[in-house]
């Protein structure tokens, strides 16, 4: 009896071993691609180093989030991209970049107020320098409209 | 034929009925339309966009009824208002393009420093995103929120359709709501937020504005936006090509079409559509009552921005502006420059501020406008 109930268990934990991803790592939540060099970690950050091209490390998350990508917004920029959470995942980005010496980075940052918070600073002041650009715009061309109308009305 | 037969008979009329499948979630949103129809009808308020939400909310609510479904693979009919309408997002737009073919820029033209109102009252757009992400909600939904306070209906519908659709019926319901209801939350923050001698503030009158600068104002103002927040052209793109149409003359047939028929056709379409996003299932949670709550604060914080910033600048400027026109830059055109007027003149009754008020009015458009264009470029 003692035997089957050691089996039993056994094959338990070869099941759950099976269902777990060989050698699969994380960092807040966020799978990492195997075979990477660990450059810097810290609580709010890490930086991991590949020898693959920007898209197959682009392709691997996208692969990654393909089932709950309704917050997640991937932004292609020459020898970059960077993956962006806007739903409720304790990180917020994953930068891929290519490096001057050919490898890839992946830098993983986490979630915090901060960015958020200088994020909507410098949205606000930016609806100012709309607006500001407007202003300096149509006092300029109201200037000119009104010096050349002045001098047309004199020379009349 | 049998009694059992007979029985069947009637027990399958029955279930081709509404009766059948009416859940206490139904009769709750019949109370909420017709909440919204007493204000529209009884209380004018907005009433051409409360009447038709609030029918589409009582519409839908009906069990069995085919209108925002599919029946054999096919659009039903809000469905498909709804999706070429708002999915598409053109209808905002097109409410844009009548706007514009109904505005004069002249007032902001005349005093170009209004624009920066404008853009001070959108300080309740940037605060209320912060609670509304702290309330639970997410990014997206924060930033659809938050730019109710900007009290713009097609641009809450706008940019909510493109960053949160699950919350299109509650954000314009308390945008529009709000808009309704601006005589009564403005005045009591502008007397607290301004002495007695700031309201009496008397501005020179505004100088004429030729015909050459109101033609060339909306290219203008196009080409800035179109440079520096591109994705929100397709709503300020036909607010200026509608005011182009106006100011030209010389189209006055489409000027005319665009403020009137198809304004107004437009107009029920949109509001049967919003109405019709109601549903019991997805409206009766914790959720409308937060974002009506979190949209009060946003009007409250964007008025205190728009007079703060009027303030600030009185502090550079030789002649000084009546900080009450801040509270206009909440644009709610012409609801909340009356307002200004109207709390002006209770302190000096040979102050007209009407026109004054009118050019951050105008200006919190362009605003409220930008901001929805940083929320889609940052989100989209």
């Amino acid at each position: 009896m003692k035997k089957t109930w050691i089996a039993f268990f056994l094959v338990v934990l070869l099941a759950l071993a099976g269902s777990w991803p060989a050698g699969a790592a994380d960092f807040l939540g966020v799978p990492l691609p195997e075979g990477g060099r660990k450059v810097e970690e810290t609580g709010r950050r890490l930086q991991m180093v590949y020898q693959e091209p920007v898209e197959t490390v682009a392709d691997f998350y996208r692969q990654a989030f393909k089932d709950d990508d309704t917050d997640i917004n991937f932004r292609v920029k020459p020898g970059q991209v960077r993956v962006e959470d806007f739903g409720k995942r304790t990180w917020h980005a994953i930068v891929i970049a290519k490096q001057a010496d050919k490898t890839v980075s992946v830098t993983v940052t986490k979630d915090s107020y901060v960015w958020i918070l200088t994020m909507l600073v410098f949205r606000f002041l930016a609806v100012f320098v709309v607006l500001l650009t407007l202003f300096i715009v149509v006092s300029l061309a109201t200037a000119i409209i009104s010096r050349v109308s002045r001098r047309q009305s004199a020379e009349t | 034929m049998s009694l059992s037969e007979i029985w069947d008979l009637v027990v399958g009329i029955f279930y081709t009925t509404g009766i059948s499948a009416l859940s206490w979630k139904h009769v709750v949103m019949w109370g909420v339309g017709s909440f919204f129809l007493y204000l529209a009808i009884k209380k004018n308020f907005e009433p051409l966009l409360l009447l038709p939400i609030g029918f589409g909310i009582f519409l839908v609510n009906f069990p069995l009824v085919p209108l925002m479904g599919y029946s054999q693979g096919h659009a039903e009919l809000l469905r498909i208002f709804y999706h070429y309408g708002l999915q598409w997002e053109v209808i905002p737009c097109l409410i844009f393009l009548g706007l514009g073919a109904m505005t004069d820029f002249g007032p902001l033209i005349a005093n170009p420093k209004s624009l920066l109102v404008g853009a001070g009252a959108q300080l309740g757009v940037f605060i209320t995103f912060t609670g509304t992400m702290l309330a639970g909600f997410t990014l997206k939904e924060a930033a659809s929120v938050g730019i109710i306070g900007g009290a713009d209906g097609p641009t809450t519908i706008y940019l909510t359709q493109a960053l949160a659709p699950q919350l299109l019926g509650a954000n314009a319901l308390a945008a529009y709501s709000y808009m309704a209801m601006v005589p009564l939350i403005q005045p009591p923050i502008m007397r607290l937020l301004t002495s007695s001698q700031e309201r009496r503030i008397r501005m020179r009158q505004l100088r004429p504005v030729s015909k050459t600068e109101k033609i060339l104002y909306p290219l203008l103002c196009t080409g800035v936006i179109a440079l520096l927040v591109p994705a929100v052209i397709p709503l300020m793109g036909m607010f200026m090509l509608g005011n182009l149409m106006k100011e030209s003359g010389v189209v006055g047939r489409l000027a005319d079409t665009a403020q009137n028929a198809l304004m107004n056709g437009v107009t029920i379409i949109l509001g049967i559509s919003v109405g019709a996003t109601m549903s019991g299932e997805t409206f009766l949670s914790w959720r409308p009552l937060m974002i009506f709550g979190l949209g009060l604060l946003d009007f409250a914080v964007c008025t205190m921005g728009g007079i703060l910033t009027v303030k600030i600048m009185n502090r550079f400027l030789k002649e000084k502006m009546n900080p009450l026109i801040g509270a206009a830059g909440v644009s709610a055109v012409p609801m909340s420059a009356r307002v200004a007027q109207v709390v002006g003149q209770q302190e000096d009754r040979k102050n007209h501020l009407l026109m004054h008020a009118m050019g951050p009015n105008l200006a919190g458009v362009i605003g409220s406008a930008a901001a929805a264009g940083m929320f889609i470029a940052m989100f989209k």
